[in-house]
């Protein structure tokens, strides 16, 4: 048996190779290995200010609840006045966790609700569903398997546009809402949490598909205007 | 200058090319006009083009053909068939006639095509150019080629006619795509959503449009002209008493209506873009520049208005025979003058308002023609015409039209008869009616009447969530077409917001559109056909196909007197305008000719595309959805041969298959097994549901303990097989093949679904790296990372445990699908790269090598283990292929259970078997087992074994030879060749290497 505080283990998001190879300064964050900026900061934010950036958001923590007796497990891990309605997000405080533990609540069913929580709210979540209820309802921790982009700015609905069917203008699919439907033709989950006065969204998919998704999205952006930005930028967004 | 003869570019020689020139330059002969008030065109900004290789100089805004025909240039194309020169002839982007290619682009309209900076225009189907052609030679040839005689000649000999073939589509045609030349256009593909849709920017349309801002809902307003205002941009006519507009002439109006939609923060207008179908549930295409939208619309109005369309007589496709709204558009668009001497032939009022617009134009107006007895009563154009002392010719039609390659003269007759007149002209407008542009409205399912004194097809039923207003509907009046816009922009609003003050206004404007239809004269409601054409050598009905009045006489006497036949044989409407110059008149003439009414005979159906567009545009994306395991880049740093297996990219092999079997059974291997489909069973009833669907007992595993799992049909036959593992005592690790996995989480909810089991089924496929390492040296590789005991009595075969590997979480499994000792572990899919290189420095003092998909079957294969989907099929059951150890007949229920037990009870009638070869030949997989001559069996998989060093396979036989060392014949490369059936597996047949 080996000992296991030898190894230094390397953690990387769906898009990582992606990436590196446009040439992004990457930055090690949440225990990933992140792009801090493409071009440059500058050239990121006026994507987010005035087309639409996209971010990669894969290490954040995802966790589906499940269970025809779900709202009593999900009231034992979180703290919210309502807990959403189908199509409908909440933010939710986590139980047990340091101030401002929040975390997303999605309702993608009667019995399944998506939470996603910045990626050092993982292990709370996880200790806070470890010990769950003796009702017939489940977590699961699903960080591993969906990759995440963030898409923000004035013509996000343009981009999105180009990959989905789904109807994501201001006016049917308002903020707070989510929902699934095909994007670039693969299963994917879009929630809009707007941040402040811009247009903001949050797209979950099969992590497999992670570079599909990103050369879809850099191919709507090369039409819609817009690209990828680096944490540094998105960061000073959701400020 | 290049010069095109479908598909091949040949350099002319320089004589030719001076020919061609100098025949271009004598053709000028028109100029612009004077600035007119509702011109697209910037006077100050000149663009420079070619076309031919000619240098032309253009203003911003012009269209090809605006821009050459102010340059005297009034050849723009060839006739499909007799290559008879052809001019400008509808001006708005429906017809054939001036079709070119633009910069390397086939089949572009010259008409509505900008000009550009540098732009590269050519001619096609035309050699050497389009004003010298040698194949117009073809138009005496008129008898080599009557209707439809590719059907009944050129057959015998046979040979004659792939050689007729060759030469039709050689002369014959539209332009070619140069696959060399021919620039890549980018199509983007976009959805869009709106309230309400409004196809159609004209009055109606307009109208429609405010009408259904007004009430709050989102519109996109889509029209195919440059801009919107339809024929009000170029109808100078002065309009009275319009509801909710003040007096003024058609561009006035248009601005006035063009202005309030730009205002209006509830429409978006698509100009310039083509709705070209209709599909289920309002999904509208567009055809938006390099742009195809897919517009989802909850309501639709169609105010797509309608195609004036030409008259029928001798010659009327000599270049300088244009429809009447195609020089209006000239004049009052483009500020060019259409012509010098005009002769206006008509059926209506609209070719005395055209008369009108050219004489303001400085053009001599000849005469009026008019098939009619007599104009409109109180029509001020006519009266306008007669002051100005215009020659107008009621009962009147033009027989013939006169001129080699330019219009110069037309004959006239009375309708009644007697002799021609001559009337010398270069230009020759015609209003022949109108045909409503109803394609779409019969896409969307809206059926139609025909009205006999018209001829148009007017919309009689529609089906929920689509309108109609304006032209479309058979009313050419103006002061209508803005009623029945602001009534259905008002009932598609009400569809979608259920607005509470709408009710009265509809009452109200209903009334006052059928106060206003009582009050038209006869003529405003529809114009008289004319289809009593005679029939001279080249009387044109469908200038796209060149089909002529005397072909579809001759087609409808050779019995094809339906309209829908008729259009087959003749081909007419089944060109690049898609009947929308022709299909009014083939079915009048049809009517006419089998003495039935026009409603009685009908029109073809349209289809889709409506309006030609590119193949480009229809094209997906540059994309298709690939899914990569983390480890893929680590595969093609190796030199993986990479292969699609579905969506996934797996690695086939990394140089030699039998090198990595080897290294397998020698050393130590590694494969990428990702792909795997991967589901977690949690919930105090997960085993009670597992029982319920797979053949095996899963309630009764111990926890860290493995089992094979089979899953049946409820008709029995295998579905799919994997691995469960249970985990704790409510969670279970179940594995799929890598294709099924969305499929078996469908299959276990459904089972799920009314029993109150509580269990929860999750695909956690996309979470988890996975990887096998097997091999004699597996142990000691994982050993140096794992804080698992790996010993053979601590971690025993068919066993589970949850540890950590390099410092990473993971689920080991210890199972052998390859027979050796090995273990299949997962890891979160994020430290996927990093385990993978972890474990190949680990195992590189131990030999290790990584294997693939190749190497993978031929090491299975050597253990007998079989491959859902490849070694059974849609009828195997569990019985037949040799798994009847994993059917449990002992459980109460199980999906299939009744099946098996009645072809337990039967007894089998094929076997899947082993086989070796005695030869040492390897046949290929899928072929035949044969007794004598017949086939008996089939070969599901067979490859050389390089442990055993013989050829293996597996095999379906009658169940009666299914006994070890029967003697088969299996047909290689056409041939029987000896092979020993083989019960047991190849490889270790008692499974000590795995259990080491």
């Amino acid at each position: 048996m080996t000992n296991q505080s030898q190894f230094n283990p390397i953690r990387r998001s769906a898009m990582y190779h992606k990436h590196v190879e446009s040439g992004a300064l990457m930055v090690e964050r949440d225990g990933y290995s992140q792009p801090a900026h493409f071009v440059s900061v500058e050239a990121d934010a006026r994507n987010l200010s005035e087309a639409a950036g996209f971010w990669d958001i894969g290490p954040e923590a995802k966790f589906i609840f499940k269970g025809e007796q779900l709202d009593q497990l999900v009231s034992g891990v979180f703290h919210a006045a309502a807990f959403p309605d189908i199509g409908d997000i909440r933010l939710a405080e986590i139980s047990g966790g340091s101030e401002n533990a929040n975390a997303v609540l999605c309702r993608l069913a009667d019995d399944e609700i998506l939470c996603v929580a910045p990626a050092g709210q993982a292990s709370t979540l996880s200790e806070s569903v470890r010990d769950g209820p003796e009702h017939c309802a489940h977590a699961l921790d699903i960080s591993s398997g969906l990759a995440g982009v963030g898409i923000a700015g004035p013509e996000s609905y343009g981009l999105l546009s180009a990959l989905t069917e789904l109807d994501t203008s201001q006016f049917a699919f308002t903020n707070l809402r989510c929902a699934q439907s095909k994007f670039a033709d693969i299963h994917g989950t879009l929630l809009r949490i707007d941040r402040g006065a811009s247009l903001s969204y949050q797209l979950y998919f099969p992590r497999e598909f992670g570079e599909y998704l990103w050369d879809a999205l850099l191919e709507a952006a090369g039409f819609c205007g817009g690209g990828p930005v680096g944490f540094q930028a998105w960061g000073a967004l959701i400020r | 200058m290049d010069i095109a003869v479908v598909g091949v570019q040949i350099p002319p020689t320089p004589l030719l090319q001076r020919w061609a020139t100098e025949v271009m330059a004598n053709n000028k002969r028109m100029q612009r006009l004077e600035i007119q008030p509702t011109e697209l065109i910037d006077r100050n900004q000149s663009v420079g083009f070619q076309f031919d290789g000619q240098t032309f100089t253009a203003h911003q805004g012009d269209t090809v053909a605006s821009a050459l025909h102010a340059a005297g240039v009034s050849i723009l194309s060839r006739g499909f068939k007799y290559h008879r020169p052809r001019g400008l002839l509808c001006g708005a982007g429906r017809c054939p006639n001036c079709l070119v290619n633009v910069d390397g682009v086939p089949n572009v309209r010259a008409c509505t095509q900008q000009v550009s900076e540098g732009m590269k225009v050519r001619h096609q189907n035309a050699w050497p150019s389009v004003n010298v052609d040698f194949l117009s030679v073809l138009d005496r040839m008129q008898w080599l080629m009557p209707v439809g005689f590719y059907y009944k000649a050129l057959h015998r000999p046979k040979f004659l006619w792939r050689l007729a073939q060759r030469v039709i589509r050689r002369v014959g045609g539209l332009g070619t795509i140069d696959i060399h030349d021919n620039p890549v256009t980018a199509y983007h593909h976009r959805y869009h959503h709106a309230d309400v849709a409004v196809v159609g920017g004209g009055p109606a349309g307009l109208a429609a449009a405010l009408a259904a801002s007004e009430q709050g809902v989102r519109v996109t307003l889509v029209d195919d002209q440059p801009d919107v205002g339809g024929h009000l941009r170029f109808n100078s006519g002065q309009h009275h008493s319009l509801p909710g507009l003040e007096n003024g002439s058609g561009p006035d109006l248009a601005l006035v209506l063009a202005g309030r939609v730009k205002e209006s923060p509830h429409i978006e207008v698509l100009s310039g873009a083509t709705v070209f179908a209709h599909y289920q549930d309002n999904l509208l295409t567009i055809l938006h520049g390099n742009e195809l939208v897919k517009l989802r619309a909850k309501t639709v109005v169609l105010a797509t208005g309608a195609y004036e369309i030409p008259i029928q007589f001798e010659n009327n496709d000599l270049p300088g025979i244009m429809l009447a709204s195609a020089a209006q558009r000239l004049i009052h668009h483009y500020g060019v003058n259409p012509g010098n001497i005009a002769v206006v032939v008509t059926v209506n009022d609209q070719g005395y308002r055209a008369a009108v617009d050219l004489l303001n134009a400085g053009v001599e107006v000849a005469a009026v023609v008019d098939a009619r007895p007599s104009y409109s009563q109180g029509l001020d154009a006519a009266e306008t015409l007669i002051s100005r002392g215009v020659t107008l010719l009621a009962g009147h039609a033009v027989a013939r039209a006169m001129g080699k390659r330019a219009l110069t003269a037309v004959a006239v007759a009375a309708m009644s008869g007697g002799n021609n007149r001559r009337i010398a002209c270069d230009l020759v407008c015609m209003s022949g009616g109108f045909q409503p542009a109803n394609a779409l409205l019969q896409l969307a399912g809206g059926s139609l009447n025909y009205d006999e004194e018209s001829g148009e097809g007017i919309p009689r039923a529609l089906p929920d969530g689509v309108f109609v207003a304006g032209e479309v509907t058979g009313i050419h009046d103006l002061a209508s077409s803005l009623l029945q816009g602001r009534i259905a922009g008002l009932e598609a609003a009400t569809l979608v917001a259920e607005p509470a003050t709408t009710a009265q206004l509809l009452t109200d404007l209903n009334q006052k559109l059928s106060q206003r239809k009582s009050g038209l004269p006869g003529e405003a409601i529809g114009s008289r056909a004319a289809w009593a054409a005679p029939e001279g050598k080249k009387t044109f009905v469908c200038f796209c196909e060149d089909v002529t009045v005397k072909d579809i006489a001759q087609a409808i006497e050779e019995g094809f007197d339906d309209i829908q036949i008729l259009k087959r044989y003749s081909t007419a409407t089944m060109g690049p305008c898609q009947g929308k110059m022709c299909l009014k008149a083939l079915a009048g003439l049809c009517a006419q000719r089998t003495g039935r009414s026009v409603n009685d005979t009908g029109g073809t159906t349209a289809r889709p595309p409506i309006q030609p567009i590119p193949m480009a545009a229809l094209a997906g994306p540059s994309h298709m959805p690939v899914k990569h395991t983390p480890m893929d880049r680590n595969h093609r740093a190796l030199g993986a041969s990479m292969v699609e297996l579905g969506p996934w990219q797996r690695a086939h092999n990394y140089g030699s298959p039998l090198e990595e079997c080897l290294a397998v059974r020698q050393r130590v291997g590694i494969i990428d097994v990702t792909t795997l489909g991967k589901l977690e069973v949690t919930g105090r009833d997960a085993g009670a549901l597992l029982d319920k669907v797979y053949t095996h007992h899963f309630s009764t595993l111990r926890v860290g303990r493995i089992r094979y799992g089979l899953l049946c049909t409820d008709n029995s036959t295998i579905m799919d097989d994997g691995t469960v593992t249970r985990l704790s005592e409510d969670r279970y690790f179940v594995t799929t093949t890598s294709g099924n996995v969305d499929l078996i989480e469908e299959w276990f909810n459904w089972w799920k679904a009314g029993t109150g089991f509580c269990a929860h089924v999750t695909n956690v496929t996309s979470g988890y790296a996975a990887m096998n390492v097997a091999g004699p040296r597996a142990r000691e590789t994982l050993g140096k990372l794992t804080d698992v005991d790996l010993s053979e009595q601590s971690f025993r075969y068919m066993r589970s445990a949850q540890g950590t590997v390099a410092g990473v979480p993971a689920i080991f499994l210890r199972i052998g699908f390859v027979g050796e000792t090995g273990w299949e572990i997962h890891v979160p899919a994020e430290y996927g790269q990093y385990i993978w290189e972890s474990i190949m420095e680990a195992g590189n003092e131990f030999g290790i090598a990584p294997f693939g998909l190749e190497a993978q079957r031929i090491l299975r294969l050597e253990k007998k283990h079989v491959i859902v989907g490849q070694d059974t099929d849609a009828v195997s059951n569990p019985l037949d292929s040799d798994m009847d150890w994993v059917v449990r007949f002992d459980k109460e229920d199980f999906i299939g259970r009744a099946g098996l037990k009645l072809a337990s009870e039967r007894g089998l009638r094929n076997k899947l078997v082993g086989f070796v070869m005695l030869n040492g030949q390897v046949p290929e997989d899928g072929v035949p087992i044969v007794s004598g001559s017949k086939p008996i069996g089939k070969v599901t998989s067979a490859r050389f074994s390089p442990t055993l060093k013989k050829g293996v396979g597996l095999a379906w036989i009658p169940a009666d030879l299914a006994q070890d060392g029967t003697q088969i014949s299996v047909l290689v490369g056409g041939k029987p060749q000896a092979a020993q059936v083989t019960l047991q597996p190849f490889y270790d047949p008692e499974g000590e290497r795995l259990r080491q």
